[in-house]
């Protein structure tokens, strides 16, 4: 069963809007890049090991 | 004529604003182009494509402005213009303070489901998911492209701690009758709807509602979520969120047999269908009903359910004759190009596509003389710009232009409307010429925001014929094919 609907927007702030135009829930998150964007899979990928 | 680049380092704005910004540059007095545009790999290839070949030393993390003018001065205003629109604040969007993603866990209580929506350029994504699953937060990953090892390990996380990991390149949910990306104002139901395919979740739940009956909720799972690297791995966690509706539809596009037999498993017993979207299928397996069409899947259970089917087009008063034998399909909605393409071949009428049924229909180089089915928000076609449901302009352009060939039976396209898609979906159609045959259908409700009622008579007034589904427009335009010697 899905709980009470609250929702985070990173990236395009469209959607965003769109969500409050609904009412829902929502709040828009600050994001910047890193410095450096991963190039390839594998730094991605450890980029992800806990 | 000068060229003038300008770097700023550290910023990130979504592409969105930064193609508004692009346009009023365009706009201003002297200026011949511009672009805006955070520093991608693929944004690189944009800025080449639009004749600007930025410095050696562009880096990532940055949104470079060009700006091609007459003369210095217009060029330095217009990138003194850009730089202030970029400076206005962005820590708030109309009045809401932006929160940071490590507090994340404080901001939702005991009992809420808690969904990060994602929609940066692909790069970003594997670090910020990984950051919000940590925070104990579900996944919608509306962004594109992210290779499928980080989307395995993204939704191995997930399972392993609770959570649901929706995506990547996930267009399309409804939570307790509420949209997340592009999704219609549906009624809220005991129907619950799993789906790899975004544009396929939108036409299901809209021909639901049209048909009375309401959605609880709609969870897209992303595109790869059915395919056999990554198993169904989400679409197996979202069933098992969705046990207590009524009835369970499941929609893939050219899901993996082995994953397929593993959803079906999972809801046979309960009133199901499984759409496995273009296939030649018609089965029953216990209580599912198996099918490769949208139309046969609502209407069965629409039949079970003692209500009266979709209601099905009139033959073409008009086929296909003399010198015009050519289909143009152009779509905004990927699935719906893709189903509409099978039902073309049903038909009798084999169409090339960037998105084909298979690779012998890959869309060639030239396909001036072959009839096509063409995906207008694939990648290729949204280089640098927003994808055709936000911004609908270049899709019908193309749809104005193909109108006016001699050799064009019959033009086939859709309409999306809803929350995420344009206000005015139609815009720049008015140019359209009546010589082929003009069919589409509206995914949309009376309730969504563009006003149904006003689209079907700016539609009605171009010549259009409407028909109440996706499939019926391309049954019908298949039709019309009829009278082409294949």
């Amino acid at each position: 069963v899905i709980g009470r609907l609250k929702v985070f927007s990173v990236g395009a702030d469209w959607f965003y809007e769109e969500m409050k135009a609904q009412d829902i829930d929502a709040k828009p998150v600050e994001w910047i890049p890193p410095v450096e964007v991963p190039d390839d899979i594998a730094s991605i990928l450890s980029s992800l090991k806990r | 004529v000068v060229v003038k680049y300008r770097e700023v380092k550290g910023r990130y704005l979504d592409s969105i604003i930064l193609m508004a910004i692009s346009r009023d540059l365009e706009g201003r007095k002297g200026v011949i182009k511009a672009g805006v545009m955070v520093m991608t790999k693929e944004n690189i290839e944009t800025f080449h494509d639009i004749g600007f070949d930025l410095p050696s030393t562009a880096g990532s993390s940055s949104i470079w402005i060009a700006v091609e003018a007459e003369d210095d001065k217009t060029a330095e205003d217009a990138i003194a213009f850009a730089l202030e629109e970029m400076d206005k604040d962005q820590t708030m969007v109309k009045g809401h303070k932006r929160v940071t993603l490590d507090v994340l866990r404080d901001q939702f209580k005991e009992g809420d489901f808690p969904v990060l929506f994602i929609s940066t350029p692909e790069e970003y994504v594997a670090g910020i998911a990984n950051t919000a699953l940590d925070q104990g937060v579900n996944l919608h990953i509306f962004s594109s492209n992210v290779p499928t090892d980080v989307e395995k390990t993204l939704k191995n996380k997930g399972r392993e701690k609770g959570l649901l990991v929706m995506g990547p390149d996930a267009g399309t949910t409804i939570i307790h009758g509420k949209g997340l990306g592009f999704a219609n104002k549906v009624r809220f139901g005991d129907i619950g709807i799993v789906g790899s395919s975004g544009t396929g979740i939108q036409e299901i739940s809209v021909l639901l509602h049209t048909s009375g009956l309401g959605v609880e909720s709609a969870l897209g799972v992303g595109s790869n979520d059915m395919k056999k690297e990554i198993g169904g791995i989400s679409t197996l966690q979202a069933l098992a969120l969705l046990d207590d509706v009524h009835t369970i539809f499941v929609i893939a596009k050219k899901p993996d047999p082995v994953v397929r037999k593993a959803v079906i498993d999972r809801i046979k017993s309960r009133p199901s269908v499984f759409v496995s979207l273009g296939d030649n299928v018609d089965e029953r397996i216990g209580k599912t009903y198996h099918t490769g069409s949208i139309d046969d899947a609502v209407n069965t259970v629409l039949r079970d359910l003692g209500r009266e089917e979709i209601g099905k087009p009139a033959a073409p008063k008009r086929i296909a004759s003399g010198a015009r034998k050519l289909l143009r399909g152009f779509f905004v909605g990927g699935s719906l190009c893709y189903q509409a393409q099978a039902i073309l071949k049903a038909g009798g009428t084999d169409v090339y596509s960037n998105a084909p049924l298979d690779v012998t229909y890959a869309l060639p180089q030239d396909w001036d003389n072959v009839s096509v089915c063409v995906d207008t928000g694939a990648e290729e076609y949204v280089k640098g710009r927003p994808h055709p449901m936000i911004d609908p302009e270049a899709r019908n352009a193309l749809l104005v232009k193909e109108s006016a060939r001699p050799d064009v039976a019959v033009l086939l396209f859709d309409v999306l409307l809803g929350y995420g898609s344009a206000m005015n979906p139609l815009e720049g159609l008015a140019g359209m010429v009546k010589g082929p045959v003009l069919v589409t259908s509206i995914c949309g409700t009376p309730e969504d925001k563009q006003g149904y009622d006003k689209i079907r008579k700016e539609l009605d007034s171009l010549g259009v014929n409407v028909t109440a589904s996706a499939g019926q427009a391309a049954w019908y335009a298949a039709q019309v094919m009829k009278g082409v010697k294949q």
